[in-house]
């Protein structure tokens, strides 16, 4: 016998399925959307790649060469023609070839940065998370004690200070000067000590910051009074009600990094000397490496696009009040 | 004032206009309590005092190369010393307030005024309008921020724009995001209250309820985002630095200053030490003072 | 009929040869090397003859920049050149002191009218997979990388061969249209490839994977991370005495200096920042070699804008740089003003030619001269148009951009205003090219180096990086004639010509030859005393071993 708080619960879910495909379908016309600007602006973008095979003039290039170059490399066909190429190998799931780095497949050179930058991002956060959100907790429940003082110093400041500037700072007195950790690279499990302190530094200062003020928010609102005045112990309120609410502008707050992603690792991937995705899309930008620069936007805005997508069920899952539309 | 002005919204406005003004009083004096707020805001009018008068107090011109005084450590007649060009960095930090406050507010300007735009038309004239601004935000967002600035950089480069414009733009036009989103969501639980609903009934059009009814009421959450923002511009522009994007020699950005500096760190490291300095300071002074006026505001203070 | 000398490499070489190897052999006593009394051995047993002491053991070098590829196409970039030196061979080959010594080949025979060269190689030369080099090999890389259809980067230094014949396995020869004196300089210090190997996969997967016949061959290749190459023991002058040789890229200069100060590294292949390399070298922990720069860094400037289409002020342009401060104050000392298009120490360089003094004055009066009168705002302008431009520096390339600073001021001293700028280098190559851009700052070589000084392609009207637009006829003429004598008496009027219409022409601003400091830790043993050439400090023909612990 089907009752009728199982018929809703099934519309709500057939609901939540249709939304979802929805989104998907809505977030693969964005991702379409980014390739062809990409596409564009990269070949806007002046400049030779030629050039840049060349050294510093000890080889000698002509104009019949740079021209019979660019025939092998396609560039004499028509963009929208380059353009679909292109777009055919992403759905074939190669996506084009380096120019740079003859021979390989950009697919190639991608998976083989991308963990690099996963695992250290990943256990930033992973680190973050486990100091930050209970920091932030007790900052926000314990308001104006001088815990709360120390964290919210403690994580302005380290929104304050630029990553390149700790990061260096850090290699001279960790690896030259104590020798603890070695000065670059990840040869071994002790290369990864700064780059994650660092990162996770970062990243701990801001979810801190986001979690004490959405907990202060959440303990203030009428359902939590509610439950107070209903005689619930504070600490079951705390964490039933507060928590759980508080946790959804983190999840946005982390959504948003994945956006921050590349901004955040180009600066440690180039000082730590790490072969991620930041080193991989900042020189590939500067050779002109179209297809690997075009790639990694693609890439990297449909891993945004579907982390929002999450993000929104999260919140329509956790948070009751949001409808959907 | 709105031109049709019938008795109904004229009542309705005078209520609005009596409740906002004390709740600032109110704001003002919570805000003063703050001792933190209160230091982050003397030190960010310091800042703007030092940025309007940066060219009487420079003790020389800031793009002066001295001969032979390449790195000079800190003396009696450089107070912190020269850069790698023998430049005088105490000069050159006090030019980069000025930097830094341009880029900061005035990028800062720009995403506001964009994002409360286009978050106010989201989130007040719904459906269709509300799904294809999402989208279009969304778009944006999804690209990474990173490669949106260096390949807007790049296009923008030939145009001739001086670089501090360029900064602002760049910075201004790929940022707006956040504001839009709370605006419109704000501006969604606003369309529902009284004040609206009436000057909607009346026949007040669209554009005046979003202008005078609306917008006021974002003013405080705005400006705490505004506040909050301006230092993670500061850093954004000593990464963009970093990068090569940073403003054009000879033109002394802290940001610049930093990441030209940063080769120079066990050799020099007093270039790379004040300009650091200084982006700390400036960037919590900012912080704290956000954090104030968002604690001044939130109405709902008291209930701890 | 007078006399017909076919030049033969072993007579006078050969005595640059000993003398090379003796010094080698006394500095590195520790060390026994190979016996130099008759050449170099082609010995190809497994082991060197003699005993290493110290055999074993990993070196690391140091690049700023990925390795992108391993193949001869991929040769232009210094770092990539180096790592493809140690995988593979050629003809011939050029020591620490710039003298040729034959590599692969045994022997060159080049014809007085420069049209034929003919290379006997050596017996029992052995590929990383166990085959033998034979002429195959040789007129496969030559045919294939000179052949236009193929577009390979390194295909013009291949101009002017007309066909490859290897009447036996062990003779190659090689008959030219048109004569090019710079042919063993180019092509013939170009990497020989396994013919076989290279057919079956393609150009662009053997960069991937090579097989030469060096000293090294690749064990893991990591472009963005590292390059390990391992010892090849049956490199036919002998297993070298390292076991392996890790190429690791750290784009970051502090860091890199801050990698030798911990040991974790042996030295960088790429100079490190002047005062560091300073501070190095009055370090008791290592030794580094200073060799004069072969590229010149200068202002490379549009020749077809306005004011810097006049010579007059373009010369003014030079006697308003105070070139030697910039060496003092921005370079530490470790450069040297240039004078000429060809470098210092090559034997083509003309030493008296004209100079241009730090005169400010008299560069005002060459200005007003050329009729650039000074405008009420202090700025230069002449039928309505301001003596103002853009000076584009490299994105990231702070050593140049200070540079570039001070020379701002001391234009401004004399009335002419820049802007500085900055930009991704390939923007910047093609602009110049194109002539979209005013003015930039880099180091490019106006020769091809010491050891070939033919300026063809930067200074003649065809040339496919004439980043200044210049266009003389008298160069262009002389560039042409100067390639078709083969003899260096023969060609040192031409080249002597060649230095003085650059020096009173002025194409581009040109400023000084760097001083290269490359540091190595005394932990690596076998290094020569001091170095002309930097190139074979890392191509592993020295016996280079490492202090183990």
């Amino acid at each position: 016998m089907i009752t009728t708080v199982q018929t809703l619960r099934f519309q709500n879910q057939t609901l939540m399925l249709l939304y979802f495909i929805r989104r998907l379908l809505q977030g693969l016309f964005i991702v379409l959307l980014v390739s062809i600007i990409t596409f564009a602006i990269m070949h806007l973008l002046p400049g030779d790649p030629v050039q840049l095979l060349l050294g510093d003039g000890k080889i000698k290039m002509t104009d019949e060469l740079r021209a019979a170059i660019h025939a092998k490399w396609g560039f004499d066909k028509p963009y929208y023609e380059q353009y679909w190429i292109w777009l055919m190998s992403l759905a074939r799931g190669d996506f084009g070839e380096s120019l740079v780095r003859r021979g390989v497949p950009v697919r190639e050179m991608i998976l083989e940065a991308a963990p690099v930058t996963a695992f250290l991002n990943i256990i930033s956060l992973l680190i973050a998370i486990a100091i930050a959100i209970p920091a932030g907790i007790i900052a926000g429940v314990r308001r104006n004690s001088w815990f709360d003082y120390a964290t919210t110093f403690s994580s302005t400041l380290g929104v304050s200070l630029p990553s390149f500037w700790v990061a260096l700072m850090a290699i001279i007195v960790f690896a030259v000067m104590l020798g603890w950790v070695p000065p670059y690279g990840l040869k071994t499990w002790r290369g990864y000590i700064l780059p994650v302190a660092v990162l996770a530094t970062e990243q701990m200062a801001v979810l801190a910051r986001v979690m004490r003020s959405a907990t202060i928010e959440t303990l203030t609102q009428d359902y939590v009074r509610t439950a107070r005045s209903k005689g619930l112990v504070e600490r079951l309120v705390i964490s039933r009600h507060a928590v759980r609410n508080a946790l959804l502008p983190v999840v946005t707050v982390i959504g948003f990094q994945v956006a921050y992603l590349l901004s955040g690792t180009i600066v440690l991937e180039t000082i730590f000397a790490l072969p991620g995705i930041g080193r991989l899309f900042i020189d590939s930008l500067g050779r002109l490496d179209y297809q690997v620069v075009q790639s990694l936007v693609v890439v990297l805005s449909a891993l945004v696009v579907f982390v929002n997508i999450l993000t929104d069920m999260v919140y329509a899952v956790v948070d009751p009040r949001i409808r959907i539309e | 004032m709105a031109a049709i002005s019938t008795p109904q919204t004229h009542f309705a406005e005078q209520i609005d206009r009596t409740a906002h003004r004390s709740e600032w009083t109110q704001a003002w004096r919570r805000f003063r309590s703050n001792r933190l707020a209160l230091f982050g805001l003397v030190v960010v009018i310091l800042l703007i005092l030092t940025a309007l008068f940066a060219d009487l107090i420079v003790p020389y011109d800031p793009i002066y190369q001295f001969r032979g005084m390449r790195g000079a450590a800190p003396s009696a007649e450089h107070w912190l010393g020269s850069d790698y060009n023998g430049r005088d960095l105490l000069s050159r930090i006090i030019a980069g307030t000025q930097i830094a406050l341009m880029v900061g507010l005035g990028a800062t300007f720009l995403q506001v005024i964009i994002g409360v735009f286009v978050g106010a038309a989201a989130g007040y004239f719904g459906g269709w309008t509300d799904t294809l601004l999402c989208r279009l935000i969304d778009t944006l967002m999804s690209m990474p921020v990173l490669a949106l600035l260096t390949l807007l950089a790049a296009v923008l480069r030939d145009k001739e724009i001086p670089s501090v414009l360029l900064t602002i733009l760049v910075i201004g036009f790929t940022g707006w995001a956040r504001f839009a989103r709370v605006v419109r969501a704000d501006v969604l639980s606003l369309r529902s209250r009284d004040f609206v609903v009436a000057a909607q009934a009346s026949g007040v059009r669209a554009l005046r309820i979003i202008f005078y009814h609306l917008i006021p009421n974002l003013v405080g959450p705005v400006i705490v985002l505004a506040s909050l923002g301006i230092g993670g511009i500061i850093i954004l522009e000593a990464a963009l630095s970093f990068l090569g994007l940073g403003v054009n020699p000879p033109t002394p950005s802290w940001g610049v200053i930093l990441s030209d500096g940063r080769q120079y760190i066990t050799n020099y490291p007093h270039i790379v030490t004040f300009p650091g300095i200084m982006i700390v300071i400036t960037v919590l002074a900012f912080n704290f003072l956000g954090d104030g006026v968002r604690d001044a505001l939130d109405p709902k203070q008291r209930a701890d | 009929m007078a006399e017909q000398r076919s030049r033969t490499l072993d007579r006078r070489q050969f005595l640059q040869l000993t003398g090379v190897g003796l010094s080698l052999a006394t500095l590195a006593a520790c060390v026994p090397t190979e016996s130099t009394t008759g050449g170099i051995s082609s010995d190809t047993s497994t082991t060197a003859s003699t005993a290493p002491t110290a055999a074993g053991g990993t070196l690391i070098w140091l690049s700023h920049q990925e390795i992108a590829g391993l193949g001869p196409n991929d040769l232009g970039a210094t770092m990539q050149a180096i790592v493809i030196g140690a995988i593979h061979n050629s003809l011939v080959a050029y020591d620490i002191n710039y003298a040729m010594y034959p590599d692969l080949a045994e022997s060159v025979e080049v014809e007085p009218d420069g049209l034929k060269y003919t290379f006997k190689l050596r017996q029992g030369v052995k590929f990383h997979d166990g085959t033998e080099l034979t002429s195959a090999d040789v007129k496969y890389t030559i045919d294939y990388y000179g052949d236009p259809a193929n577009a390979a980067t390194i295909q013009s230094s291949y101009t002017g061969i007309d066909s490859v014949e290897t009447p036996d396995d062990y003779t190659v020869i090689v008959n030219m249209a048109t004569v090019n004196a710079a042919s063993l300089v180019n092509w013939a210090s170009n990497p020989i490839v396994n013919a076989k190997y290279h057919q079956e996969v393609s150009d662009a997967t053997y960069s991937t994977a090579p097989v030469g016949t060096g000293p090294f061959k690749v064990k893991e290749w990591k472009a963005a991370e590292y390059t390990e190459l391992e010892a090849f023991d049956d490199y036919f002058k002998g297993r070298p005495l390292i076991d392996t040789i890790r190429m690791e890229v750290v784009p970051e200069a502090a860091v890199r200096k801050a990698a030798l100060d911990t040991g974790d590294a042996d030295s960088s292949a790429w100079p490190l920042l002047v005062e560091d390399s300073l501070a190095l070298e009055a370090d008791p922990n290592f030794k580094v070699f200073r060799t004069p720069g072969e590229s010149i860094k200068h202002f490379p400037i549009n020749n077809t804008l306005p004011y810097f289409a006049d010579k007059l002020c373009r010369q003014a342009l030079m006697h308003a740089l105070d070139r030697q401060r910039i060496i003092d104050d921005l370079w530490n000392g470790a450069a040297e003003v240039a004078q000429s298009n060809i470098p210092p120490n090559s034997q083509y360089y003309k030493a008296d030619l004209k100079q241009y003094e730090f005169d400010p004055e008299k560069a005002k009066a060459l200005f007003d001269e050329a009729g650039w009168t000074e405008g009420a705002d202090g700025i230069r302008e002449k039928d309505g148009v301001k003596f103002a431009f853009t000076c584009t520096t490299i994105t990231g390339d702070q050593a140049r951009k200070a540079i570039a600073e001070l020379a701002q001021q001391l234009f401004k001293d004399v009335g002419v205003e820049v802007q500085l700028a900055e930009a991704p280098v390939a923007e910047i190559l093609q602009a110049l090219r194109t002539g979209t851009m005013d003015m930039s700052i880099f180091n490019w070589t106006y020769s091809v180096g010491v050891l070939e000084p033919d300026p063809t392609n930067t200074l003649a009207s065809s040339g496919g990086n004439n980043f200044p637009q210049f266009k003389n006829a008298e160069m262009d003429e002389l560039c042409a004639q100067g390639l078709q004598q083969v003899e260096v008496a023969d060609r040192k009027p031409i080249y002597d010509r060649i230095q003085e219409i650059f020096v009173e022409e002025v194409p581009v601003l040109y400023l000084q030859y760097d001083t290269w400091m490359l540091p190595f830790s005394t932990r690596v043993e076998g290094l020569p005393e001091t170095t002309s050439n930097t190139y074979p400090l890392y191509s592993y023909e020295l016996p280079l071993t490492k202090q183990q612990g």
